[in-house]
């Protein structure tokens, strides 16, 4: 009796190790990469669409999510509905998102909102110089980082992501929930 | 009545059959999971070549001239210019770090076109070709967009990172090369070949 069940023993570690090693490569937890340095995020001033102007600096007491991007960037695009749902799941933490355009204008940005859905709510700032990217250090779209409550970046992520991601969402409440 | 040391033998084997069975469902499944994003609206399959090894993911989708120029003219981008970015064998590029081992960087500036018969030769980088539009040809609108839509000359790209931008490698239309890469993980520079790309033919 003992062949048979040392077989089904091989064949059941067997499996285990290869669905181990494949959740360990397909399924990676880390969605957004830690900024072990923890920079003080740039103090900026940028053009709100809906008008004023909105500085970061003022969001201090918050988790920012600063988002870099264009109407014209595909990845940027499909993060937005995702965004705009974090930002619902979010509403009653101290949180808030920032999604800074490359170069367009109010018009090009305010059409664009109306065609997401669900619509963004969050502020949509305009950096028509690209000062706002050259202090972020950004060097393509979409890039974001995340500000802890004290403005520090403590995440980024280059490329696109799907920020209503319960991975994320949890990263994001820990940060709210700090002090 | 079966009895002896092969009397399990016949439940066993069928107990091991569905395992691996449901061991290939599982590989089938994280495979099709691990499969690398795809761009909006791609052309046909016979217009994109990639490659994947050693953590990164590559793939050039080629791009029309009209397509390139529409986008550029869209973007405020002189006729003249777009006209000529557009006729340069242009194709969307994306890059990604598939690997399990942490951060991989690229330089542009590294890389090579390998076209039969002729000596490797460099890509021009965003930075040049921003340089060489006139200063004052293009408006400041114009200006980011032309210039943040092409591929970033460096990136390191983390876990779960990727990047995509347009890459242009001044060549005739229908011209046929090799793109040599090479990206860094791990403290090791790897070198990857893309052969036969194929630029678009001429509108």
């Amino acid at each position: 009796v003992r062949k048979p069940i040392n077989r089904f023993f091989v064949a059941l570690a067997g499996c285990v190790l290869a669905a181990w090693m494949l959740a360990g490569h397909a399924d990676a937890p880390q969605l957004l990469t830690p900024v072990n340095e923890k920079p003080r995020a740039p103090d900026l001033t940028m053009e709100n669409v809906d008008g004023g102007n909105v500085r970061l600096a003022s969001l201090h007491g918050k988790v920012v999510l600063v988002n870099f991007w264009a109407t014209w960037c595909a990845p940027c695009r499909r993060e937005m509905p995702a965004m705009e749902r974090l930002n619902r799941i979010m509403k009653d933490k101290p949180f808030a998102i920032v999604a800074i355009n490359a170069g367009e204008g109010v018009d090009e940005v305010f059409s664009f909102r109306g065609s997401v859905d669900p619509m963004p709510t969050f502020q949509l700032l305009l950096d028509p110089k690209g000062d706002a990217m050259a202090a972020f250090e950004v060097k393509g779209l979409p890039t974001t980082f995340i500000l802890n409550r004290q403005g520090q970046i403590v995440y980024r992520a280059v490329g696109g992501r799907k920020f209503d991601d319960p991975r994320i969402i949890a990263t994001l409440q820990a940060l709210a929930d700090a002090p | 009545v079966i009895s002896g040391p092969r009397a399990g033998a016949p439940f066993f084997n069928l107990i091991l059959v569905r395992l691996l069975i449901f061991c290939l469902g599982v590989v089938v499944n994280q495979a099709a999971v691990a499969q690398p994003p795809q761009p909006d609206n791609p052309p046909p399959a016979s217009a994109k070549w990639e490659s994947a090894r050693d953590g990164l993911w590559i793939q050039l989708a080629r791009l029309g001239n009209d397509q390139v120029k529409a986008f550029l003219v869209g973007r405020g981008v002189p006729l003249e210019s777009a006209q000529r970015f557009a006729s340069a064998c242009v194709f969307a590029t994306v890059l990604r770090n598939a690997s399990s081992r942490g951060a991989i960087a690229y330089d542009v500036r590294d890389w090579r076109i390998n076209i039969p018969g002729m000596a490797p030769r460099s890509i021009k980088t965003r930075e040049k070709w921003m340089k060489a539009s006139t200063t004052g040809e293009l408006t400041q609108a114009a200006r980011m967009g032309f210039e943040w839509s092409q591929l970033p000359t460096t990136q390191t790209l983390e876990k779960e990172d990727s990047m995509q931008g347009m890459t242009a490698y001044e060549l005739p239309p229908g011209s046929r090369f090799d793109l040599l890469f090479s990206w860094r993980t791990a403290g090791r520079t790897h070198h990857g070949k893309i052969q036969g790309v194929r630029c678009a033919q001429a509108d």
